[in-house]
């Protein structure tokens, strides 16, 4: 079992939400929430798989994440001002 | 945990075994937004992981997804921190040119792309819902803080925060609920 | 009391015990220069070098009003106080007049196939018997409609490969598709082919003369140092003639048969020549002087003498043909002397990259290479289109694709539409990247409005489209290029100046503009 815990004010429920379900097909995910952090137990039976699953998708959460935040002030928001199409 | 080599020990601690090197940031010297595009230029070579070690202190884990001894861990931790001044210095520089960046993105995207074609007006669906506005650009300044008087927001995700007006961080568009 | 110059880095200058008057100077940058003098340069790009005193006179707001240096900064406009803001506004404007447009660059890899193998392909090679990666001729139409649909009024369709002769027919598709589609369109219309020449023969050469297609190819030095680098095999064909072998010999044969041709139809010999492009290899570096002496024997009139770069295959060999930048700027220094003193013997010769740096210090223009302006061509200046019908806003980011990262893939040509192409996010994002008022370092380089440095670089050597140019290869080529055109700009020797000021004369070749036929 692998514990991944993702602290909530740096990663968007909807970031963890979403990678959680990308992922879940390839490894058992328990969820809970500690305090300040979403926990994710990993389990899987094949050696190896749990830790990598976790990893992966720690990093997917964090891409979703910056994702999210460009959309509403980053420079994407910018991008998206220059084209007059963020109305 | 070990020392790397030239960096102060409170900041870096590297798990040679582990193939994990970890950095501790100050959020007062490096912002969020630039401790997250300086670990997203990672996410290709490590796995990140963010945490919070203090409340204005962020802690970041890279693991390099291949095997990296001492000098690779210290390689990977150094460009790090050298990500993390070029995005924080780069944020700054944006805020302060807004005006002539915006000016050439305008023109250089608006000039590549000219107005649309009558086809390209044709497809516009024109019926689609509302988009969403999440910094309230599309609200009247009454509507944005509610004012007496002032209509109802066009939509939840423009409304302000119910209790007692006060706005909603711009950055900050999770869903505070959580579905555990 | 000020530091000793020599513990300070290159283009620093010691303003230790100087009291800066913030009052005097409009918006300046600066850069030292060897020689005690330092190079001044403004918000529109207009510079003056001055001695190290004259610069601290300048700093710190000591300048006579009735002086000579006063005038001179008066009339390059770096005083606040005769700040004239319609000047500046104009010659912004006049630097920046690409933004106005589309893309007008456009590269179709019409095949991967490649007849040679070159130790630095650039352009993922396949083998020839991959005719799944030559261009079909509906996807070849499609590239061709978007791209006339720029709102760049001037076009260039460029053919690339893998060895575009290879998929010869859909090159004559293209052109007479787009000649043919152009003639309702009216747009200033150009063919240019990159091709090794090894596969070209009298009917092929009659066909692109006659089209007026515009031929580059390479040429990496001596024929020692070419057919090392890239491998043309050797081929007995069923008649028992040989051909191939040297890659070298059968791009000189066609080059001098080139321009031959273009003599033979009337066209001015100091302007239409084979364009050829060097690749710049450690291999390279001692050879300087034998890579002018190559180029000027082949009658060529321009040598870009371009580093290597990471695109392609070229990483996996990098090691082995890459070098450090300082050893690049010690072989550029040599070999622009070099063609510098061929210049004053009477030789026309110029090197591409000083031509490109000189048209914007000295013009204050810019001849828009895509590479090196700010915004950056990516996208809203080229688009490269791959044998498949992907879309990429560079190149490299079509060879990026290649080696299997997709960033830089904007979409199919099946179902793209051009603006949903050229207003794709990544294209904004690179917009964005590739402003040099946006990016650390730059916004403080006294160079910054000459400059520009390809996100798509950045990205594959960094990480990130941004990139930090501290650490960056192309930037350290800019700079030390930079530097010594400067260095001979301060100089001022009057015979050198006069070869610049003509390496800066734009020709036009009118002849390759496709006319509409009515």
């Amino acid at each position: 079992m692998t514990e991944l815990r993702l602290h909530r004010g740096l990663y968007g429920a909807n970031a963890i939400d979403e990678a959680v379900a990308i992922y879940a097909p390839h490894a058992e995910i328990a969820r809970e929430v500690d305090g300040d952090h979403v926990v994710l137990r990993v389990t899987s039976d094949r050696e190896g798989r749990a830790e990598r699953v976790a990893k992966e998708l720690a990093n997917y959460a964090l891409g979703l994440t910056v994702q999210g935040r460009d959309a509403v002030g980053g420079v994407g928001a910018l991008a998206n001002d220059a084209n007059g199409e963020s109305q | 945990m070990g020392e790397v080599a030239g960096m102060p020990d409170a900041q870096v601690e590297a798990e040679v075994a582990e193939g994990r090197v970890t950095l501790v940031v100050d959020e007062s010297v490096y912002p969020l937004d630039a401790v997250y595009g300086a670990t997203y230029t990672f996410i290709d070579r490590c796995y990140v992981l963010l945490d919070r070690a203090a409340p204005t202190r962020l802690r970041i884990s890279l693991t390099p997804k291949h095997d990296a001894d001492a000098d690779a861990l210290r390689a990977y931790v150094g460009e790090l921190q050298n990500e993390l001044l070029s995005c924080a210095w780069r944020s700054q520089i944006v805020r302060e040119n807004r005006a002539v960046i915006e000016a050439v993105t305008l023109r250089a995207v608006s000039g590549a792309m000219g107005p649309p074609s009558l086809d390209e007006l044709e497809d516009f669906d024109f019926s689609e819902e509302p988009f969403e506005d999440p910094l309230g650009i599309g609200l009247s300044w009454e509507e944005k803080y509610k004012k007496k008087g002032a209509a109802d927001g066009p939509s939840a995700a423009a409304a302000p925060a119910a209790d007692g007006g006060e706005e909603r961080d711009a950055d900050d568009n999770r869903d505070e609920t959580e579905s555990a | 009391m000020t530091a000793p110059s020599s513990t300070l880095p290159a283009g620093a200058f010691p303003l230790g015990g100087l009291t800066t008057d913030a009052s005097f100077p409009a918006f300046f940058r600066y850069r030292a220069l060897p020689g005690d003098r330092v190079l001044l340069t403004n918000l529109e790009g207009n510079f003056l070098v001055l001695a190290a005193d004259e610069f601290r006179a300048f700093a710190s707001g000591q300048v006579d009003p009735g002086s000579e240096l006063y005038a001179r900064l008066r009339d390059g406009n770096f005083l606040r106080a005769h700040f004239d803001t319609e000047r500046a506004a104009e010659g912004l404007r006049r630097r920046k007049r690409f933004l106005g447009y589309g893309p007008n660059l456009h590269m179709l890899v019409v095949t991967l196939r490649c007849n040679e193998t070159c130790v630095y392909c650039h352009a993922s090679r396949a083998p020839m018997e991959a005719t799944h990666t030559d261009m079909s001729r509906e996807t070849a139409e499609r590239c061709v409609d978007l791209a006339l649909s720029s709102t760049s009024p001037g076009i260039t369709l460029e053919f690339q490969g893998g060895e575009p002769l290879v998929n010869f027919d859909v090159v004559k598709h293209v052109i007479e598709y787009a000649r043919e589609k152009n003639a309702t369109i009216g747009k200033a219309l150009e063919f240019t082919m990159v091709s090794n020449l090894a596969m070209m023969d009298e009917e092929k050469l009659a066909y692109l003369m006659a089209q007026r297609v515009q031929i580059c190819t390479s040429i990496d030095g001596p024929q020692g140092l070419h057919d090392k680098q890239r491998k043309l095999p050797a081929l007995k064909l069923a008649s028992g003639e040989k051909t191939g072998g040297s890659a070298w010999e059968a791009a000189v044969h066609w080059i001098r048969r080139i321009n031959e041709a273009y003599e033979q139809q009337g066209l001015d010999p100091t302007l239409y020549r084979v364009e050829a492009l060097l690749t710049t290899t450690r291999d390279t570096l001692p050879l300087w002087k034998e890579v002018v002496d190559q180029y000027v024997d082949l009658g060529c009139r321009a040598l870009f003498l371009r580093p290597i770069d990471p695109f392609g295959f070229a990483e996996r060999t990098g090691p082995r043909l890459e070098y450090p930048r300082a050893e690049y700027l010690e072989f550029y220094r040599r070999a622009v002397d070099y063609m510098i003193e061929l210049n004053l013997q009477g030789v026309q010769v110029l090197e591409r990259y000083a031509a490109i740096f000189l048209t914007k210090i000295l013009r204050g223009e810019d001849p828009n290479f895509l590479d090196i302006r700010s915004p950056s061509g990516a996208g809203i200046g080229a688009l490269a289109y791959n044998y498949d019908g992907g879309i990429f806003t560079c190149d490299e980011g079509r060879m990026l694709h290649e080696t299997g990262d997709d960033t830089f893939l904007l979409g199919h040509v099946s179902d793209a539409t051009y603006r949903g192409v050229v207003g794709h996010e990544t294209v904004r994002a690179l917009v964005l990247a590739g402003n040099l008022d946006a990016r650390p370092d730059c916004v403080n380089c006294a160079y910054q409005p000459y400059c520009g440095v390809a996100p798509s670089h950045s990205h594959k050597t960094q990480g990130t489209i941004f990139g930090r140019m501290r650490e960056s290869s192309v930037c350290a080529v800019h700079k030390g290029i930079q530097d010594y055109l400067f260095e001979k700009i301060a100089d001022a020797d009057p015979g050198v100046m006069e070869v610049f000021e003509r390496w800066t004369t734009i020709r036009p070749r009118e002849h390759f503009i496709q006319s509409v036929d009515p």
